[in-house]
């Protein structure tokens, strides 16, 4: 952990981009960490983590960044000020996606090779529990005041809704084929699956555990996210090279937008003027002025670019 | 109704039992990259190239091509082993022909899933066919053989883009 003083110190040093607007963005092939500066649209450092970084979250009080690294079986931790390795959290399995819960010092983390959701404390960053899900889990979500987390079993064709408190499973409801990206959407208590191999999207009531919508954003939808004011939510589809975004109430698809090759993962801007879309195959990162519904600008990434993350 | 929840011991792990998934998604996704010069216009190769059912009269590494439905094909590999694909898109205006693999089969192709697509664009002496794809190595637990492993998933994706490359242009340049 670092000091006091130190963190002074470089604050003092780097005073106006310490902390607003930043993004970790995982270089799986590469085994890099880029730090993304969305003030100035560029990136500001790159950082060399264990091997095989997939994917990342950064704490809701932005005191650690999460990365996976399933083929090591851990995740390590990264402090946001001095960009220093803190720990590693040794899971076994294939630790993947990853969420945190902002009540409690817990994450829930998705281990596609044990079929499980493992239970880490972030606290003592000790593996709690591992509960049995279906199988390949992948994207996971939570509802930390509903207090439901959501995952999505990839071989299973299904999303099972957990108990965030205790360990028992509240409801299993058939997805689409190979449901991946897992989003929650507080204002509806809507979730959204995305299903890389029937292009579907599964969009169901966190709280009748009723599936709502089969939607059809596109092909190979890889990421998905939701705006802070629940009005919108935003698919990347891999196969398609694009951004589709849908209005939450109508689940009409309103906009499309071109990104570059096979994107990944999609992230919005802290004044929701922006998406940052990471492309996996062009090594980018796709800027979009949403107002303008179009690319503005594309930014060098090292190889394998798979997920990103907000400092919040 | 509530289920209570299979919980695992800690101590219990090791008899956790492991299972080979046919989709994967914790390992890292390879790539292949690969182009070729063609000495003929793009309508040409694409009449090639967009044949999703023919791909045996040019692709030097395919014994024969079965369709199972308009959009799904049973490879047939000179080397032994059938793979199946399935048809995602194919467009006309773009050139541009996308694929994946449906049906996995480690021993004629060592990967666990791939998808593929095959663009024809125009360029000074002719067209430029690009090969590109995303694909993962076909043990994706933690500790691949040698011959199912990340490296032998990029060397036998590789050589068959660049020989299939190869044998579009033959065909099409004789």
């Amino acid at each position: 952990m670092i000091s006091k003083k130190a963190f002074v110190f470089l604050v003092g040093l780097v005073p106006a981009v310490a902390v607003a607007n930043e993004f970790y963005i995982t270089s799986q092939a590469a085994n890099q960490l880029s730090v993304f500066d969305a003030t100035g649209t560029q990136i500001r450092k790159t950082l060399d983590v264990p091997a095989g970084p997939a994917m990342v979250v950064v704490d809701p009080h932005g005191k650690a960044i999460y990365v996976s690294h399933p083929e090591q079986g851990k995740i390590s931790v990264i402090d946001p000020d001095s960009y220093e390795l803190m720990a590693e959290i040794k899971t076994g399995g294939q630790p993947f996606a990853m969420v945190i819960d902002n009540q409690k010092p817990q994450m829930f983390v998705s281990d596609w090779f044990r079929n499980t959701v493992l239970v880490v404390n972030t606290s003592s960053n000790q593996l709690v529990d591992l509960l049995a899900v279906g199988d390949s889990p992948a994207g996971i979500a939570i509802d930390p005041v509903g207090r439901q987390v959501f995952v999505a079993n990839r071989e299973s064709n299904s999303l099972m809704i957990l108990d965030a408190d205790t360990p028992a499973l509240h409801a299993t409801i058939k997805t689409g084929e190979r449901p991946y990206a897992v989003a929650f959407n507080p204002h509806n208590g809507h979730v959204y699956v995305a299903c890389v191999h029937d292009d579907s999207l599964t969009v169901i009531d966190s709280k009748t555990y009723q599936k709502i919508a089969d939607l059809k954003p596109g092909r190979a939808p890889y990421g998905v996210t939701v705006s802070e004011d629940g009005k919108q939510f935003y698919v990347v589809n891999q196969n398609d090279n694009n951004l589709v975004i849908f209005d939450a109430e109508s689940l009409q698809l309103t906009t499309t937008i071109k990104t570059e090759k096979m994107p990944e993962s999609v992230v919005l801007s802290e004044d929701q003027q922006y998406a940052y879309v990471t492309n996996w195959f062009s090594n980018s990162l796709s800027v979009i002025d949403l107002e303008k519904a179009k690319q503005v600008d594309a930014i060098e990434l090292k190889e394998g670019p798979r997920n990103i993350a907000a400092r919040p | 109704m509530k289920k209570l929840f299979n919980k695992l011991s800690l101590i219990g792990l090791s008899t956790v039992l492991m299972s080979v998934s046919a989709f994967a998604h914790g390992p890292t996704p390879q790539r292949v990259d690969e182009q070729i010069t063609i000495n003929a216009d793009v309508a040409t190769v694409w009449q090639q190239v967009k044949a999703f059912d023919q791909l045996d009269k040019w692709h030097p590494a395919v014994e024969s091509i079965v369709m199972q439905d308009a959009t799904t094909r049973v490879v047939t590999l000179k080397s032994g082993g059938e793979i199946t694909d399935s048809l995602d898109e194919s467009d006309e205006e773009r050139h541009y022909v996308g694929y994946r693999l449906l049906t996995e089969n480690v021993d004629a192709m060592p990967v666990s899933f791939y998808t593929i697509s095959l663009e024809v664009e125009a360029a000074d002496d002719g067209s430029v066919v690009n090969w590109s794809g995303r694909f993962y190595r076909a043990d994706t637990g933690n500790f691949p053989p040698e011959n199912l492993n990340d490296e032998a998933a990029v060397k036998a994706m590789t050589e068959y883009a660049r020989s299939g490359l190869e044998g579009l242009k033959a065909s099409v340049e004789k």
